[in-house]
């Protein structure tokens, strides 16, 4: 049994950026036991490299990191990623050696275990590391092997089935085999983490069915860019967003997880020792609004969260709450674990593609902070209809195109070693603003091939229901 | 491999003259007929031997759309050549050569030692373009000039080897300042610099592990070795800058 598991498997995975390796190779464990080991893998630590559908060389890997130039990096081979989905990158300006975001794209045919159907799925992942670029890069490398194992256990009739009477519908079996991946790929991260720290934020976005999910955990975005309007998919993971929940925990576990270090409490402002005694406006973790309380000693403690918007910090350490890895994260100075703060859990949205009326230039743009810091959802969509307008070179080459757009509006140009954005307003002035320094990393992914594709399978489906049918003699296992 | 300089070229020219055709000749020694549309840039390298020295020759391959020249000019930086390229059978893309030649001078180090190249020199039967032309146009630029032909790779060595020649002069005359541009072998320092963290890290974590080995990556410019010290390493990058 694990031996046919597998070997579908590599089959979807297509066993490209697998390096892993099984407990056991033995008969006799079940797939389920195997799927709800929960056992971290033992992951090979991979030395660096950017994502395959590059093609890079080791040369031009090196070239690609060119600090002062950082060039944008596009496929070579547009016909690398599905449905030549557009793709462009480029490196900070030299906060860290290596980009160390990360991104990958796998298609392949799901097969089912319990029953003979197998369902096309197209995946996209993006990654934001920080602290060192192991944790994204482990993560490109498994994390679609990890949902694929999820997604290949649940019950075909259960996965088939979006009907809407149904008390659990396939999209809720889709969402939970998304979210225990993630929960997963932070487990394996955390075993092999005895190499240091670091984590990253991830965002995927699955076809399958006919339906698109968009997971995010942390502060890269997806968005959807749908005729005139956009909006997005995905919600950023900041302490700032994310302050009730890392509160309440603080709230609820103070002794355990703030060690009289921190308080979970929201002040208006800053307080001292001369405040002690005075009546202050605070709120609790699940309060909206304000209150008065009588400052006392604890009070002073550092707050749990600091900051606003993208300069929140949790412990005044890290500026995002959710993603991969950080397991050995220490508040500075105090030693207190922030990991417990962090979640693995993405959140996630389903979409029914037949629902959305789509034409052929409605696209997603998945895309790390790098681009997100400077550029809108709504610059960015406009950008992106900019490029995609003209007829002429095809769609295909314009996808990129608009990837690279996109990137360079936010990259900007280099004056001495600063990096500015100048645009032209409607007055005619030009506003000059800072520009990305960060790394940048951006994915258009056109939604109507796709739709096609899913139109074609049904139909195709459908005629072999019924080819079946009249011929009651042709046994399953004649493939 | 080591190197005593390392020379970065950019191709530029407009759309369809044969600057990726070039590229590939000089580095693979073949010629395709259908080349793809270069959207971005490309990057080849090749290292060749001047005055008894190793050279590395960074070779940046451009897109030519006018739709990518803003992208395209933001690379002109740190090079010490750039090969400006037209098509002997094709006019127009002779006459866009002042526009280029004014964005080369515009973003560029002032030393920059351009190359201008008439290629398909082997379509002689369609020329536009006289070769007295290109001559005369090189001359009032103060360029240096030479017809190829990607295809049968005539003269193509020749362009690339002879604008290293050109540079490599140029710093034997002292003319590039040494210490303040990127010819200079910074990713040769750079990796000593790579090698030497990893080295002392991977010693630090052996000896304060007790005993258990965390494998060493092998390779010189693998970055495994510095992922917790990310900054030290680009300080360095950025400090030879
Ligand atoms: N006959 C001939 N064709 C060439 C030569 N160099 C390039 N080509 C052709 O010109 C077209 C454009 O070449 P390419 O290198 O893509 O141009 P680029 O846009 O400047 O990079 C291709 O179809 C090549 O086959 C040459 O020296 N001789
Ligand atoms: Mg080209």
């Amino acid at each position: 049994m694990l031996g046919r598991f597998k070997s579908a498997l590599m089959n979807a995975v297509g066993a490209s950026e697998m390096g892993l390796q099984y407990n056991s190779d033995s008969d006799t464990e079940s797939v389920t036991d195997l799927i709800n080991s929960n056992l971290p893998i033992a992951i090979e630590t991979k030395p660096y490299s950017r994502p395959s559908f590059l093609g890079l060389t080791n040369e031009e890997t090196q070239v690609s990191a060119d600090h002062r130039v950082r060039p944008i990096i596009v496929p070579r081979d547009l016909s690398r990623l599905p449905w030549c989905a557009g793709y462009a990158e480029c490196i900070n300006a030299g906060k860290s050696t290596w980009n160390e975001d990360q991104a990958t794209a796998m298609r392949g045919d799901l097969r089912i275990l319990d029953t003979n159907v197998t369902i096309p799925y197209v995946m996209f992942s993006m990654f934001d590391g920080h602290a060192g670029f192991q944790v994204a890069l482990t993560s490109r490398l498994h994390l679609h092997r990890i949902i694929l194992e999820r997604l290949m256990s649940i019950p075909g009739e259960l996965l088939l089935n979006e009907d809407k009477d149904a008390t659990i519908k396939g999209r809720e079996m889709v969402i939970g085999a998304i979210e225990l991946a993630y929960k997963q790929m932070d487990q394996i991260v955390e075993h092999q983490a005895h190499r240091g720290g670091g984590g990253c934020t991830a965002l995927t976005v699955l076809f399958l069915n006919g339906r698109l999910y968009a997971a995010g955990a942390g502060d890269s975005r997806t968005i959807l860019v749908l005729g005139d309007s956009e909006r997005a998919l995905t919600r950023d993971h900041t302490p700032d967003s994310e302050s009730s929940r890392v509160r309440s925990l603080g709230y609820l576990k103070s002794t355990e997880l703030l060690k009289g270090q921190f308080t979970p409490l929201q002040f208006r402002k800053r307080h001292f020792e001369r405040d002690v005694g005075s009546a202050v406006m605070y709120r609790e973790p699940f309060m909206t609004g304000w209150a008065y309380k009588i400052l006392t000693q604890t009070d002073l403690r550092l707050p749990l969260i600091s900051g606003q918007g993208k300069r929140s910090r949790v412990m005044g350490t890290i500026g995002v709450t959710r993603g991969f890895g950080d397991h050995g994260l220490k508040a500075g100075n105090t030693g207190v674990s922030i990991k417990p703060f962090l979640s693995s859990q993405p959140e996630v949205q389903s979409l029914d593609l037949e629902e959305l009326n789509l034409t052929e230039r409605d696209c997603i743009i998945l895309a790390t902070d790098g681009l997100w810091d400077v550029v809108s959802d709504e610059m960015a969509a406009s950008i992106l209809r900019k490029t995609l307008a003209p007829e002429s070179p095809s769609l295909e080459y314009r996808l990129t195109m608009g990837a690279q757009e996109l990137v360079q509006g936010a990259r900007g140009r280099s004056f001495g070693r600063e990096w500015w954005l100048k645009k032209a307003q409607d007055n005619g002035d030009e506003e000059v603003k800072m520009a990305s320094v960060d790394d940048i990393s951006v994915m258009v992914v056109p939604l109507y091939p796709y739709l096609c594709e899913h139109r074609q399978w049904v139909k195709t489906q459908q005629q072999e229901r019924r080819h079946s049918v009249s011929s009651t003699q042709s046994s399953p296992e004649s493939t | 491999m080591s190197y005593a300089y390392l020379f970065k070229y950019i191709i530029i020219g407009d759309t369809g003259v044969g600057k990726s055709c070039l590229l590939l000749q000089f580095t693979d020694k073949r010629f395709q007929p259908v080349h793809d549309l270069t959207i971005g840039v490309e990057f080849g390298a090749r290292m060749i031997t001047i005055d008894g020295k190793q050279i590395k020759l960074q070779i940046w391959d451009t897109a030519g759309q006018e739709a990518f020249r803003s992208i395209t000019r933001s690379y002109y930086r740190g090079a010490a050549g750039a090969l400006l390229v037209y098509d002997i059978t094709r006019r127009e893309t002779f006459n866009h050569l002042t526009t280029w030649l004014e964005d080369a001078r515009q973003h560029s180090n002032s030393n920059m030692v351009i190359m201008l190249i008439g290629n398909k020199s082997d379509l002689d039967a369609r020329r536009e373009v006289k070769r007295e032309e290109g001559e005369a146009f090189a001359r009032e630029h103060g360029l240096v000039f030479m017809e190829t032909s990607a295809k049968t790779a005539a003269n193509v060595e020749e362009a690339f080897i002879n604008t290293a020649k050109e540079i490599y002069e140029k710093i034997q005359e002292g003319v590039f300042d040494i210490n303040n541009e990127v010819y200079l072998n910074k990713l040769f320092v750079e990796k000593i610099v790579c090698i030497l963290i990893e080295y002392l890290l991977n010693y630090f974590i052996i000896s304060k592990a007790n005993g258990i080995k965390i494998g060493p990556s092998h390779s010189p410019s693998s970055p495994g070795g510095i992922a917790g010290t990310g900054g030290q390493g680009s300080s360095q990058g950025g400090g030879c800058c």
